[in-house]
């Protein structure tokens, strides 16, 4: 039976997109959202948060979304953590790296917030039909 | 548990008011930010924080609807970025590019708070 996706941590350091993506994710989605505006804030609150999924922003100052994701999996407490990344930068060999290097997916920046709750939920249940 | 469609639109609605009567002030900083990191010699921090910012600016502006400065917000971030990989400064064909793109933005920036 596939996990339920139902808690995310959402790591994004702009407020404006923190504010409609928690509209689209809660509201919209009905999931429960933990904000982070940093790398750094993720790494230290993902273990209280105990998310189902993280949704990273790729760049952000300080630790990018790839360094954070780097840095969680080097940490078997946190290595266990999915994560979505979030970018402008969409083209087909950029989602390739982000996967390569442990994402399940790419969601797209801008996004529609009245769909963006879908989006993470196919990508969640396409990396867990397939681990089956 | 999603909320009503009203519910969720109404919220919606609030912050896309926001966000474009803010819109200005966020454009007014991309210009100060840009204008500080041009009248410097080159530096790799101050051109890395000009592009985050605009990155920043293109993304969000695209999120809340504003596709056509969102698109010009890119071309700006598109200069920059050639500064930050190149690690040189702009020529001047591409200072001029960006003064106007800066300028468009702002004319787009104060019609989407005119609402």
């Amino acid at each position: 039976m596939m996990k339920t996706l139902q808690r995310i941590l959402m790591v994004e350091d702009e407020p404006d997109i923190q504010a409609v993506a928690r509209v689209a994710l809660e509201a919209v989605g009905g999931f429960t959202v933990e904000m982070c505006s940093s790398g750094r804030e993720a790494l230290e609150q993902v273990g209280k948060c105990q998310p189902d999924l993280i949704l990273m922003d790729v760049m952000m100052p300080g630790l990018d979304g790839p360094s954070t994701l780097k840095l969680l999996r080097e940490n078997p407490e946190t290595a266990k953590y999915p994560v979505i990344f979030m970018t402008a930068k969409v083209q087909s060999h950029e989602v390739s790296r982000y996967k390569d290097i442990g994402g399940l997916g790419v969601i797209a920046k801008p996004f529609d917030p009245m769909t963006l709750a879908a989006s993470v939920r196919t990508l969640w249940e396409q990396n867990h039909a397939r681990v089956g | 548990m999603p909320e009503s469609g009203d519910r969720v639109q109404d919220a919606l609605a609030k912050l896309k008011l926001k966000f474009a009567g803010d819109l200005p002030a966020k454009v007014a900083r991309v210009e100060a930010q840009t204008a500080a990191f041009l009248a410097e010699p080159w530096k790799e921090q101050v051109c890395s924080e000009t592009y985050r910012l605009i990155h920043s600016l293109a993304g969000s502006a695209g999120t809340y609807g504003h596709s056509e400065l969102g698109s010009t917000a890119r071309v700006a971030e598109g200069l920059l970025k050639g500064s930050l990989e190149s690690r040189r400064p702009l020529g001047e064909p591409e200072k001029k590019e960006l003064s106007a793109v800066l300028a468009k933005m702002r004319e787009l920036a104060a019609a989407a708070a005119a609402g």
